[in-house]
């Protein structure tokens, strides 16, 4: 029995699941925060890649500009923001660490469980020029209110973090 | 890759990951960032079932950019209540604001 | 509307008055008695104005008419029956608003003088307002149940004003007796009224007498007798007539006004009022008890040495001459009586008044305040001291003798025509009770003249008490000229024949001797008619006779009184009449004693046994058994059990607080295991 050569594009993908992984692991785990935030952004990274697996083109653009030049550098902010400066290391402790292992294990158990334990019935849809259009159509069409609706979430949210976070005048 | 499992297992790795974060991390920002793996896996999800679903348009994508949006407005309070935070006990230790304590 | 407002104003003067003077009293002062005196005065106008509409019977034509105003209203009900208050106003209403306005008005004017000095002026003449006002409300109303509620509120202004000088010793103890002996009475009055309510559903007084007829005799006798028994309180009947001889510890005017003239008189308008009903069982225990008082009143008025007691008794005698008339169904010459009755001795009163107060200032001016004024062992030869009240006295004195001229003689001799008829009629005992009703007019004749010449004539037993005694002011001789003038008997009837009793008065009194229920009243007063000359002469006599032996005795000083007495104790009379026939001593006996030794037994039950016994002992045990109960309860119970709930309830809390964290992350691993275990458990079945 011989093992069959694996196509390029799986290889891909698997290397690009053991980056996200490792570097969501390097996330979770690395008790200084300025590591964690940058194997952050590998995780983004590889999962953008992922997307493009899944001919989610726009998507994986999205990612890569919204998660990775905007979230990220405002996370890497706040860990600049919240650490004293004289605090050399800036590390963070875990607590809850066993029952946190365990009972995330077992959620993955029984997730990983139901996956491959499901009869997935798969339709294979054509890959795509674009997406972009189509996408475009939907925001301005069918889903024109919940995109006017998140647009003013959003308003609200960027207010709402300027109100919370500016200087308290003395009263 | 005609396989639906690896995407959906990838995606529940990642979930599990961020709950770890979120249940251990003390460092508020750390649980932060522990959403956002959550959240990237449920856009992982919908991008999947998108992919492999019998469905001819794009919703999936739709709401995976409603999910983006949401996670860059829920960033942003996130960070501002953290500085608050810091600035009002001088930590971002999440164990440190037990005002709720009974 | 005029009308009603016409009658109401007989209430709402007299107690505007009062309510004026008991708040703002203080202020007005001597001015008090001006607006009291006001509000009478227009009240006196407008009971005047109220007797020239009553319509009198016409004895040329035979004929009457109704004349009458009435006016009920709903005061309230329960279930489907209701009670109403209201008025009517007949001649008899209205001849006796003007009786207590006119006495009322005068006792005013007599008493800005009397009670010049006292400290408590405006408060009197404010007690005075609420007694018209209730007295009105009696001669008003429509129903027994309104009567009895104003019977209540004289009771209690009698009460007030017998009371009225309550530093001293007596007058709260005679207020007392006076309020308690009334309420005996009144018990009787209401569980009547109840009776009567029970079987005729109503106590409109028109309707009971329209309605009483299919009752019971029996039954409606009782009732009767009750009813009458609050008439026996009120008027000082036998034998609750003990009440009023103490009642005189009250101011004269007063006296003159409620104990002579209209509250004493208002168990004798009551009894007329409901003589329609009353069956002639009951009117026969009405007549004697009558007849008892009159008698036994005249004989203890004998030996009275007080000038207002003589006078107390006097009224005992006559009420009870007025109700022997209304028992033996002469309830018109009953009313004629209290009217020419309620004039004579008001006068009577004020003029004894008059000389009290001479007395007064006379033992004032020489610092004696042990002598007593009212005694008349003290007095004599005021005749050329004090001449008008002299004259008043002296006529009032011929009215209640009976002296033809005099408005007592029409009345009295009209009440002894209808004694003798019954008699007549009826034989047998019922002799008794002419017996009684002439011995006491011989007996009054007697002992007021006595009052007159112990006063008035003689020698002054004291000179320098007489020396300072001098007539009395200008408001105290005009009531008693007017009241003098109105025991003339011309007043009542405008004729001058004495023997003529018929004139305006009668006129408008006449038609109520035509109804009763039971009797056949036409009989009756053909009975009195045919016996009216024989009274007459037999009262002209025994009247001549009494006065003839008072001037023998305390004019000429022909017989000693002490020899008298001395023959009359042979059969016991004279000591008697001392000891008011020992009533008092007999209720002392046979009602106090037994009751104050019941009282010491019940009190030695009570405390001795009931109290140091078993309550005690009760006490002991309570001790005991709470001593041991305390112990289990404090060691078993609260130590134990309680205090061991509350440390359980305190360590499980303990355990509990402590998940209370206020670590979200905590919670969270919290929500991911139960999240878990819900999978797991979904996915076994």
């Amino acid at each position: 029995m011989s093992i069959p050569i694996p196509e390029l594009s799986v290889v891909l993908f698997f290397g690009i699941c053991g980056l996200i992984i490792a570097s969501a692991l390097l996330v979770v785990t690395s008790p200084n925060l300025v590591h964690s935030a940058v194997s952050l952004l590998f995780t983004f990274f590889g999962v953008a890649a992922v997307y493009i697996f899944l001919y989610a083109d726009f998507i994986a653009a999205t990612q890569v500009i919204i998660y990775v030049g905007g979230i990220l550098v405002l996370i890497i902010f706040g860990v600049m923001l919240t650490n004293k400066i004289e605090n050399a290391r800036i590390d963070s402790k875990t607590n809850n660490q066993i029952p946190g292992i365990v009972f995330t294990l077992s959620m993955l158990a029984m997730q990983f469980y139901i996956i491959l334990n499901t009869n997935w019935k798969i339709a294979e849809s054509e890959p795509r020029d674009t997406t972009v259009k189509e996408i475009g159509n939907l925001l301005l069409g069918k889903y024109l209110l919940p995109f006017e609706v998140i647009s003013i979430l959003l308003l609200a949210s960027l207010i709402g973090a300027a109100m919370l976070s500016r200087r308290k005048t003395e009263r | 890759m005609n396989y639906i499992q690896p995407f959906l297992m990838l995606a529940s790795i990642l979930f599990c990951l961020g709950l770890y974060a979120v249940i251990t991390r003390k460092n508020a920002v750390a649980i932060l960032m522990g959403i956002e793996l959550i959240l990237n896996s449920a856009n992982i999800n919908f991008i999947t079932f998108n992919r492999f679903g019998a469905y001819r348009t794009l919703d999936g994508h739709v709401f995976t950019i409603f999910v983006i949006v949401l996670a860059a407005a829920e960033a942003a309070v996130a960070l501002a209540i953290i500085i608050n935070l810091f600035k009002n006990i001088g930590t971002v230790d999440v164990d440190q604001a037990k005002e709720m304590k009974g | 509307m005029l009308e009603t407002f016409q009658i109401l104003s007989f209430l709402f003067l007299p107690l505007l008055s009062f309510v004026i003077l008991i708040f703002f009293g203080k202020k007005l002062k001597s001015h008090s008695s001006t607006l009291g005196m006001f509000l009478i005065g227009l009240m006196l106008t407008n009971s005047i104005f109220l007797i020239l509409k009553a319509e009198p019977y016409d004895f040329v034509l035979k004929t009457y008419n109704k004349w009458t105003l009435y006016k009920s209203f709903e005061w309230f009900s329960t279930g489907n029956f209701s009670i109403s208050l209201g008025y009517f106003v007949d001649n008899i209403t209205a001849i006796m608003l003007v009786v207590v306005s006119l006495i009322g008005f005068l006792v005013h004017l007599y008493s800005t003088e009397y009670m010049k000095d006292d400290p408590k002026y405006s408060r009197y003449f404010a007690f005075l307002g609420i007694f018209i006002f209730s007295m009105n409300g009696i001669v008003l109303a429509d129903s027994l149940i309104m009567i009895y509620v104003f019977w209540e509120l004289v009771g209690l202004s009698s009460f007030l004003l017998i009371g009225f000088w309550f530093e001293k010793e007596k007058p709260p103890l005679a207020a007392n007796k006076a309020f308690l002996t009334n309420r005996v009475g009144d018990i009787g009055m209401f569980i009547g009224i109840m009776i009567i309510f029970f079987h005729v559903g109503s106590f409109n007084i028109n309707e009971i007498i329209n309605g009483v007829s299919d009752m019971n005799k029996t039954l409606l006798t009782l009732a009767g007798v009750l009813v009458f028994m609050g008439a026996v309180g009120k008027s000082a009947q036998f034998p609750l007539h003990i009440w009023l001889p103490n009642a005189m510890e009250g101011p004269t005017p007063v006296s003159a006004l409620i104990h002579a003239a209209t509250m004493v008189a208002a168990g004798v308008y009551l009894t007329f009022r409901i003589f329609p009903f009353l069956t002639p069982d009951a009117l026969a225990i009405v007549a004697v008890i009558g007849a008892i008082t009159a008698v036994m009143a005249a004989i203890t008025a004998i030996t009275r040495n007080d000038i207002k007691a003589v006078l107390a008794y006097s009224t005992i005698s006559q009420l009870g001459y007025m109700v022997m008339a209304v028992g033996v169904g002469a309830p018109v010459y009953a009313f004629f009586h209290l009217v020419t009755h309620a004039m004579f001795k008001a006068c009577l009163f004020l003029c004894s008044g008059s000389v009290i107060h001479a007395m007064h200032h006379s033992l004032h001016h020489l610092h004696d305040h042990e002598t007593d004024p009212q005694d008349m062992n003290n007095m004599g030869g005021l005749k050329s001291k004090m001449p008008i009240t002299h004259a008043a006295m002296l006529i009032s004195t011929f009215a209640i003798a009976g002296v033809p001229f005099f408005s007592g003689f029409l009345s009295k001799d009209g009440i002894l025509a209808a004694v003798l008829s019954y008699y007549y009629k009826h034989g047998d005992w019922t002799i008794l009770l002419p017996i009684a009703g002439f011995g006491a007019a011989m007996i009054t004749a007697f002992y007021m003249f006595r009052l007159i010449f112990k006063t008035f004539y003689g020698e002054s037993k004291n000179k320098k008490i007489f020396k300072h005694i001098h007539e009395s002011p200008l408001p105290m001789t005009i009531p008693l000229i007017i009241l003098s003038v109105l025991s003339l008997a011309f007043a009542f009837t405008a004729n001058l024949n004495p023997l003529v009793s018929k004139g305006w008065f009668k006129s408008l009194i006449y038609k109520y001797s035509k109804s009763h229920n039971f009797m056949d009243m036409k009989y009756i007063n053909a009975g009195i008619d045919a016996a009216h000359y024989d009274a007459m002469y037999l009262s002209l006599f025994v009247a001549s006779i009494g006065i003839g032996f008072s001037v023998l005795i305390y004019l000429l000083r022909k017989i000693n009184p002490d020899n008298i007495s001395k023959v009359l104790n042979i059969i016991g009379l004279f000591s008697l009449s001392k000891n008011k026939f020992y009533v008092d001593k007999i209720y002392n006996f046979v009602l106090y004693r037994p009751f104050l030794k019941q009282t010491q037994i019940a009190s030695y039950i009570d405390w001795d046994f009931y109290d140091q016994k078993l309550i005690d002992a009760w006490g002991w045990i309570t001790l005991k058994v709470s001593k041991y109960s305390g112990i289990s309860d404090y060691s078993i119970l609260d130590q134990k059990i309680i205090d061991g709930t509350s440390h359980l309830t305190q360590y499980v809390s303990g355990q509990l607080r402590k998940t209370q964290s206020g670590i979200i992350q905590n919670y969270l691993l919290g929500v991911l295991a139960v999240l878990v275990v819900i999978i797991i458990l979904i996915n076994q079945i």
